[in-house]
């Protein structure tokens, strides 16, 4: 993931679309997913996307360069998504679960190497749907985004013992459920 | 270190790559001969290639239209806002009630029905004491000359118009 310079930022605070549009290549990504994997539905994800962009957008005026924007951004990313989540659980939602469309999709994929990937995306959401909000966020940074305990405890604003200690319970929780059933 | 320990770390640090050199090194002498730690440490290596296998959600292009489109529209109201908002916040501006103002034009009010009431007055007295004689009542008296009380006319303003 490129950081983006100061020079992008300070146009993009200037209502340049085109410097934002080089801030929304270099983040998409990284945004799309965490919302994807909190949420587990890509429509979800799409609307965590669009309101995290436009939250950067707006707020970008007010950036004061004391923390790195890269983090920054995480921190609006886990927070809109789980509180997406949050709301779409309390408003009792009926989003069709990612899992069910890669079982549907997986009777019409052809190689060996898309079921397996497709099986390994389903046993993934399956463990994701055990753990909370808060739990899921900090293994999807920590597993999939790959983020350093530093920068997992900037973003979500908590000491690094307390990630170090969601990631212990999150991991206790998953153990024995991730087995591939035979 | 005691397998509590170690299976604490196992989930954590070791796991993470965030463990020192030696305490790395006290970890592998330990799972080399103690098998429950061992298998724990196999099922967390296991859990985590399934994350690192999980395949990257590519963003659908629509997003990045919403966003622009709705950013674009953003710019376009605030535009329309701005040019219509003009005239009305001069007006606004203009009429909004102010104290000083407000005071102001209470006291100009006042000054003008205090100063309307007093040429009214004047112009009342004038008529009923100076320019109709006392004798001239008689006229208006409805009862025969030789009464002596005379006909009252009523209240001031009736006797004016009358």
């Amino acid at each position: 993931m490129n950081d983006i310079t100061p020079d992008i930022l300070k146009s993009t605070s200037q209502g340049d679309l085109g410097a934002f549009e080089q801030v929304y290549k270099a983040f998409s990504n990284f945004v799309y997913n965490v919302a994807f994997r909190v949420n587990r539905n890509s429509a979800d994800a799409e609307e965590v996307t669009q309101d995290v962009f436009m939250k950067v957008y707006h707020n970008l005026k007010g950036f004061q360069f004391h923390s790195a924007f890269k983090t920054w951004l995480y921190r609006i990313t886990v927070n809109t998504a789980i509180n997406y989540y949050r709301k779409s659980r309390k408003e009792g939602k009926d989003r069709v679960d990612y899992d069910s469309v890669v079982d549907s999709l997986a009777a019409e994929r052809s190689t060996v190497e898309e079921v397996i990937q497709g099986d390994n995306e389903t046993r993934l959401q399956e463990l994701l749907k055990i753990l909370s909000p808060k739990y899921k966020a900090c293994l999807v940074l920590r597993e999939i985004e790959g983020l350093s305990y530093q920068e997992i405890a900037a973003s979500l604003k908590i000491p690094i013992n307390t990630v170090r200690s969601r990631l212990k319970r999150a991991r206790q929780a998953l153990l024995g459920k991730g087995k591939k059933e035979k | 270190m005691r397998c509590r320990k170690i299976q604490e770390l196992l989930k954590t640090d070791y796991l993470d790559g965030e463990v020192s050199q030696k305490q790395e090194q006290e970890i592998k002498e330990h799972l080399a001969r103690c098998p429950k730690c061992r298998q724990l440490e196999e099922e967390l290596q296991s859990q985590r290639r399934l994350f690192q296998k999980a395949k990257q959600q590519k963003v659908p292009e629509r997003v990045w239209h919403n966003i622009r489109d709705a950013i674009i529209t953003e710019g376009l109201n605030e535009e329309e806002s701005l040019s219509a908002g003009v005239f009305e916040r001069l007006r606004k501006y203009l009429f909004a009630p102010k104290p000083a103002f407000v005071l102001a034009t209470t006291l100009a009010v006042a000054i003008f029905f205090a100063f309307l009431a007093g040429v009214f007055i004047q112009k009342k007295q004038s008529l009923s004491k100076e320019n109709i004689p006392e004798t001239d009542i008689a006229v208006y008296s409805l009862s025969s000359a030789s009464d002596v009380s005379l006909y009252e006319l009523g209240t001031d303003i009736e006797e004016y118009f009358l």
